[in-house]
């Protein structure tokens, strides 16, 4: 049987459930770890800042059960922070230890003169269109317009670039859009503020087995 | 560019006015913020623009119905004087907060709302009056009262502080159609290190031209063009398309 959470680790979870409820409507906002561990489809969310997040993770001690999972048989997905969260570790306010399911680190976007003679900024906050490296279920049925709404200052940096399955173009960088390892997925953008191409992302991931 | 639709709303109707002043209702907030939603808008800014005056923003049970069927990030502004203020707007489904008023008399507030909630989250707005040849001073209390700062000097203190985007309104130009204040937009262009929303005064979608020599245009608010269905969000991106501005669709 289904069984959907979404991590609280505060900040606005309104949107996202409100999308996920489109498609289902049983699900839990929780924190709780037997909740956690029970679960087929984890939403990790997150907005703020880095290490506040993983203080949150660690005082309700879902660090160890999010890295106890059987991601063969569970289906993760974070979002934005919760994407950066899934990497070993990340530079936002000092060097901060992350949930390290994937490999790799989080480190702020790096503007080169070029890019700031474009005036390219940082945060990047807007819509980008992401250019899709490796198929996946995730990207079914979405228009050819791969637009989504991207908020971000930092970005991962992964060991095995295979696991990025799509990116975006953001001057000088390839930035990894979305990713992937085993049933773990994690998006930089947001799909819950992407229309309808995002609801399609939410969807999909809600309709893996 | 993002093409975002701006609400501004007194108590349960969206109102519009010239300069700020003489605001007219126009409607449901909710039924045109999901028709601009519909219409391919790339952001919704809802601004509560009685709030200031009366200590408090009323925009709650709004921007929580708005986000039950509208999927694309929701700005929220008006009367917004603490940490907690900006938690409950949070809670109820913004993305991001405005504010003016409290950050003109206490700029320390931006400091603080960045620390607490991400500088992506910020954006100070910043309503310009001309005084002088290319010279604006920042306005409060929805355009009422003079700050005596100077913009362009007060913009790059709330960037220093911490904001995460601007939203900068020419009140000479505001609710007038009379077209952009280009001067005023190509300084910020020049010396903006984070993204900025340029608003007040879109007459047609001509308009769009003026940003063609812009490094990058962020964003453009737009209310009375859209509110009176001068044009409507389509046009506006298929225009932009073909003068080649980056846009979604």
């Amino acid at each position: 049987m289904k069984k959907i959470v979404i991590i609280n680790c505060g900040g606005n979870l309104l949107s996202l459930t409100r999308a996920i409820k489109k498609y289902e409507n049983n699900f839990l906002i929780t924190s709780e770890i037997n909740e956690v561990e029970n679960a087929t489809h984890i939403f990790l969310p997150g907005v703020g800042a880095f290490n506040k997040a993983m203080d949150v993770l660690e005082k309700k001690n879902l660090r160890n059960t999010l890295q106890n999972i059987n991601y063969e048989k569970v289906y993760l997905m974070g979002i934005c922070l919760g994407m950066q969260l899934l990497f070993d570790s990340s530079e936002e306010n000092g060097i901060s230890k992350g949930l390290g399911l994937i490999k790799g680190k989080v480190k702020k976007i790096n503007l080169d003169n070029e890019d700031r003679k474009k005036k390219l900024k940082i945060p990047n906050i807007g819509w980008h269109k992401i250019i899709i490296n490796n198929k996946s279920k995730i990207f079914d049925d979405t228009n050819q317009n791969l637009d989504f709404y991207f908020v971000h200052s930092y970005h991962t940096h992964l060991k095995n670039s295979e696991e990025i399955i799509a990116t975006i173009k953001y001057g000088s960088n390839n930035l990894a859009a979305v990713v992937k390892r085993n049933n773990i997925f994690g998006c930089q953008f947001h799909p819950e503020k992407s229309g309808s191409n995002g609801l399609k992302i939410i969807k999909n991931f809600l309709e893996l087995n | 560019m993002r093409i975002i639709a701006r609400l501004d709303i007194k108590g349960p109707n969206l109102i519009k006015g010239i300069h700020f002043e003489g605001l007219r209702v126009i409607g449901d907030p909710n039924q045109y913020a999901t028709k601009y939603y519909k219409q391919g808008a790339d952001e919704l800014l809802l601004i509560d623009c009685v709030a200031s005056l009366y200590g408090r923003n009323n925009l709650l049970d709004i921007i929580k119905k708005a986000s039950d069927e509208i999927f694309i990030p929701i700005t929220v502004g008006g009367g917004i004087r603490s940490i907690e203020d900006a938690e409950k707007l949070f809670l109820s489904g913004a993305d991001k907060i405005a504010i003016n008023s409290k950050a003109i008399n206490d700029p320390n507030i931006i400091n603080n709302l960045a620390k607490n909630f991400g500088s992506q989250a910020i954006v100070a707005s910043i309503q310009a009056k001309k005084y002088d040849d290319k010279k604006w001073l920042a306005y409060y209390e929805n355009g009422r009262e003079n700050s005596e700062k100077e913009v362009l000097e007060w913009v790059k203190e709330v960037e220093d502080r911490g904001a995460g985007e601007i939203l900068i309104t020419s009140i000479d130009r505001e609710g007038t159609r009379d077209g952009f204040e280009m001067e005023l937009c190509d300084q910020f262009n020049s010396i903006c290190n984070i993204p900025v929303i340029y608003c007040g005064g879109m007459s047609s979608k001509n308009d769009l031209i003026n940003f063609k020599e812009f490094s990058e245009c962020d964003g453009i608010a737009l209310a009375s063009i859209l509110h009176y269905n001068q044009t409507d969000i389509e046009e506006i991106k298929s225009y932009a398309k073909q003068i080649n501005l980056k846009v979604r669709f």
